[in-house]
């Protein structure tokens, strides 16, 4: 009879963003297991919290599935003698400790054999789950691991219990020391807790206050949550990333209200919530839209003095909010300005230089970036280039621990107490935008720059440092970069060639140019669209830019142009007849034009191409195909009507010379031969 | 001295504080040198770590730039340890019912010793009191037996179970206060480590220090070899603090304290064989 079968892993305290993965790998492992040994099951179910890893399993047949292998022995001529055994199959039967009256005859490779077939029982499911289930467990991946005893085994933290049941029975092994049983832990001092049977497991855990479903963990904190918020008439930060991280801290969780001083909410909220998520990971609050000096822990202690809990709260709050006061109030006592001195001082990297060097060349860079985008305010932007990475040798940034990845946002928070225009401001700020893949993008003009400036240069630092980034490896986030610089391009519009940028910050690095930098950019802005849903042809048939805006608006004009059919045809059919001939003059003879549908042609593209330059310069790309468009009726005709490889040399020469003429106008588009 | 009471009769052996300006008790002789090879040991130790960046000149209720700390060392780890750890709790008045405790992640590493341990920080109602480690590395060596290290951070402690706010108001008898006898203390090494310690000088011992550690390294005199590696920790520590030091230098110094401490780790090493 099929059973239900359950595996907790009891651990010590296992850190919070190992839980997800390590529980998806068990729960692999386990089924893997289950279907590579043909045991048949039913569904799963994952449980976890800090202290246990517990995969559930239904209706999990008792025994593997029997093996049916069969063997081949001698010929059926040789083995039989007037239909009686003869000695070589006597022979076979007899070494498989099987009867002549066991066999078949069978073919194989157009000959008849004889055969036998030989059952391999299958293996009690608790067997085989007492010899796998040890290295299953062995073989979850963490981030970090360690030993802990003396058979060295690795796991996140130390295994503390084991409880393995199939149905009512222990499926017994032992791993790093611990023997499996039925006996769980339940919250720390309380007494342990004895499973039954699988199917209790969720129900006995939530009689002793665990909830070990995670989702449902994290619906009854955001239920505790809102009860407290509705009662003190204010409105909780709701911030999935931080409640789901709450939620794999606990196994018992409380909700409970605290208060921090009143007096630091003059700091900078980007600090307050960095003391509050960063380190002691509290929910904020707000009132009308407000912030206020309430906050929401989530304790794991359903006994615990909520009382004594918040007074403890609320005094390392205080204690970090302080920390916090004071880096500001050393900060405040050297200006930005006077801070440039000290990046002469720091490095940015041992190879490139010191940050003042960073500071310089991206004043330079963004300040040339002012020539193709208009409306900028270039005293604005070079003030707040100048001062961009001097909130890097602050405290706050320095040694604040948890406020330290405040970079960008302390600069601007400074920048602002110490009088300096909002603009400059706003731009130092947003400099770092975006930081991964769905941030928000810079807003303002200045932002943008200094954004394009700091990433392309960081772009070319990375690369003099350790080359263009292998798919696995990326020690400095230079695809990020590039995904930043394409993302802004893009939605933010802004038409610029990047390689006069990057050929400049080559040469402020005093470095000899490479297009690697061009190309690693181009091939992040294919991935891009690709990743937006256009197809692989469209987005290979755009010729390459180093102004990805325009490869991306050809892109949407053609994807946009409804019906280019006949352009793609009209391109095919003249690149059949071109290719593979060589020395085609590019200028087309017009005392050689003799029939009429040539004529025609020719006049047409003269036409065409001072409109088509005319739209391509103001790039309007939808337009540009319409002009296309416009084209194939005439080349139709000519391929209809006219004979391209005419007998006379030099008509011909003169024809193909008007076809290279008509392709180099599909050309200036993009290479409409190759899309389907 | 409940703490002592308690970790005495889990069979450790009640050590002494190290003479000399150290960070934290890790660097107490009495851990760097026990920590390898197969014998049990078990010892338990107040310290005082000197910590000179976190002087905030006697302002900050909760931070000081030299504290207490509780330090215990047991090798093999006993399974039972987070146990023991919170019977150690109950047994200093913390009824670990009524309060929010926590195991937090923190993986520990030490730079200049060149080792590393997992393990969390204990948070009692979110402050961090206890520094939980399972070491894996030190100086650089892979160890063969694991002990776990409890660092009690005693201050917060004594302000949790006398409910103060502030570590200056902490009765530290019966009738003086901790302020009483640190505060002053705490302004003037705050003064002096952010401001007054003499560069030059500092920088004049580290060399000094550095070359009297390899020499004795050279001797195989390990002991008064890693003498001088603790010294050079706690003058880095200063430069530091001073805002001396570029990070390029730094990294530099932190590497140079790491390698004589590696040379220690593997005379030592050598003499348990």
């Amino acid at each position: 009879m099929n059973k239900n079968l359950l595996l907790e892993i009891g651990t010590e305290e296992i850190p919070a963003p190992y839980l997800e993965p390590a529980i998806n790998s068990l729960t692999r492992l386990l089924s893997n297991c289950l279907r590579d040994n043909l045991i048949h099951f039913g569904n799963i179910r994952s449980f976890y919290t800090p202290r246990r890893l517990s995969v559930f399993i239904e209706e999990v047949s008792p025994k593997a599935e029997d093996i049916v292998n069969m063997i081949t022995g001698p010929p059926k001529e040789v083995s039989f003698i007037d239909g009686n055994p003869a000695p070589p199959l006597i022979g076979f039967v007899r070494a498989h400790n099987m009867q002549p009256t066991d066999v078949k005859v069978i073919q194989k490779g157009g000959k008849e054999v004889i055969a036998i077939e030989k059952i391999e029982k299958g293996c009690t499911t608790r067997e085989i789950l007492e010899n796998i289930i040890p290295s299953i467990i062995k073989s979850i991946e963490f981030p970090r691991s360690m030993r802990w005893e003396s058979t060295r085994v690795r796991f996140a933290r130390p295994i503390r219990w084991i409880v393995c049941l199939f149905g009512k029975h222990i499926v017994r092994f032992k791993i790093a020391g611990v023997i499996s049983d039925r006996i769980s832990m339940g919250l720390r001092g309380e007494k342990c807790i004895t499973i039954d049977r699988p199917s209790n497991y969720e129900n006995i855990m939530e009689s002793r206050r665990i909830i070990p479903d995670s989702s449902k963990r994290m619906k009854e904190i955001e239920r505790q949550i809102k009860v407290i918020v509705k009662k003190n008439n204010i409105a909780w930060l709701i911030d999935n990333e931080l409640l789901k991280e709450v939620t794999n801290m606990v196994e018992s969780p409380i909700a409970i209200i605290g208060q921090f001083d009143k007096s630091y909410l003059s700091l900078p909220q980007d600090v307050i919530r960095a003391a509050l998520k960063g380190h002691q990971r509290y929910f904020w609050t707000q009132k009308a839209g407000k912030k206020t000096n309430y906050f929401i822990s989530v304790a794991n202690n359903p006994d615990g003095d909520k009382d004594i809990i918040r007074k403890g709260n609320e005094r390392v709050l205080n204690a970090r909010l302080e920390d916090a006061e004071f880096y500001l109030q050393e900060d405040m006592k050297l200006l930005l300005f006077k801070r440039l001195e000290d990046l002469k001082k720091m490095l940015y990297d041992i190879k490139l230089g010191t940050l003042y060097d960073k500071t310089r060349r991206l004043t330079q860079l963004s300040l040339l970036c002012t020539s193709w985008i208009s409306g900028v305010d270039s005293k604005t932007l070079k003030r707040a280039a100048l001062l961009s990475k001097t909130d890097l040798t602050t405290n706050m940034i320095k040694d604040g621990k948890e406020f330290t990845k405040l970079e960008g946002i302390i600069g601007a928070e400074y920048a602002s107490r110490q009088g300096e225009d909002n603009k400059v401001v706003n731009a130092i700020r947003e400099q770092y935008l975006p930081k991964f893949p769905d941030d928000c993008l810079p807003h303002t003009n200045e932002g943008i720059l200094l954004s394009l400036a700091d990433k392309i240069d960081s772009l070319v630092g990375g690369y003099l440092v350790s080359g263009i980034p292998s798919s696995s490896k990326d020690p400095r986030a230079m695809k990020r970069n590039a995904n930043g610089i394409v993302r802004i391009i893009i939605e933010k519009s802004i038409s610029i060639p990047l390689n006069e940028v990057i050929r400049k910050d080559f040469k402020l690095y005093n470095r000899k140019y490479s297009s690697n930098i061009i190309n690693f950019i181009i091939q992040r802005y294919k991935q891009y669209i690709l990743d937006k849903g256009v197809e692989n042809d469209v987005v290979m048939a755009v010729h390459e830019t180093d102004n990805i805006l325009i490869m991306k608006m050809i892109a949407d004009a053609i994807v946009g142009a409804g019906d280019i059919q006949e352009i793609i045809f009209a391109a095919k059919r003249i690149n059949n007849i071109l290719k593979g001939i060589d020395g085609i003059k590019p200028k087309v003879n017009e005392e050689y034009l003799v029939e009429t549908e040539e004529k025609k042609l020719y006049l047409e593209i003269i036409k065409t191409e001072v409109l088509l330059d005319k739209s391509i310069s103001k790039k309007r790309f939808s337009d540009s195909i319409t002009l296309l468009l416009g084209l194939t009726s005439y080349i139709n005709k000519l391929f209809d009507a006219v004979l391209i490889m005419s007998p006379d040399k030099h008509i011909k020469a003169n024809r193909l010379s008007l076809l290279y003429h008509t392709s180099s106008l599909f050309e200036r588009i993009a290479d409409f031969k190759n899309l389907h | 001295m409940s703490l002592e009471k308690f970790w005495d009769k889990q069979g450790c052996f009640i050590g002494v504080p190290y003479p000399g300006d150290v960070g934290a008790g890790t660097f107490n002789p009495l851990t760097i040198f026990y920590v390898f090879g197969k014998q049990p040991f078990k010892v338990a130790h107040i310290e005082t770590s000197k910590r000179p960046k976190d002087g905030r000149y006697g302002d900050n209720p909760n931070r000081l730039q030299s504290f207490f700390q509780y330090q215990v060392i047991i090798k093999p780890a006993p399974s039972n340890i987070q146990e023991l750890y919170i019977s150690s709790l109950m047994n200093l008045g913390i009824d670990v019912k009524f309060h929010d405790i926590r195991f937090v992640e923190d993986d520990w590493e030490q730079e200049t010793l060149g080792a590393y341990g997992l393990g969390w920080e204990v948070w009692l109602d979110g402050m961090e009191i206890t520094q939980f480690t399972y070491f894996q590395k030190m100086t650089g060596v892979e160890l063969e037996i694991i002990p776990v290290e409890i660092t009690y951070g005693l201050e917060r402690i004594c302000m949790l179970l006398q409910g103060k706010d502030s570590i200056y108001d902490i009765d530290w008898s019966s009738d003086v206060k901790y302020g009483d006898i640190f505060k002053e203390r705490e302004y003037q090494f705050s003064k002096f480590n952010f401001e007054e310690a003499n560069v030059d000088i500092f920088r004049m011992d580290f060399n000094r220090y550095e070359n009297e550690a390899k020499r004795l390294i050279g001797l195989n005199f390990y002991y008064p070899a890693y003498d001088y590696c603790i010294k050079c920790s706690h003058i880095l520590n200063i430069l530091d603090t001073r805002r001396a030091l570029s990070p390029e230098e730094r990294k530099n110094l932190i590497s140079r304290i790491r390698k004589l401490c590696e040379e220690v780790g593997k005379r030592v090493v050598i003499s348990n064989r």
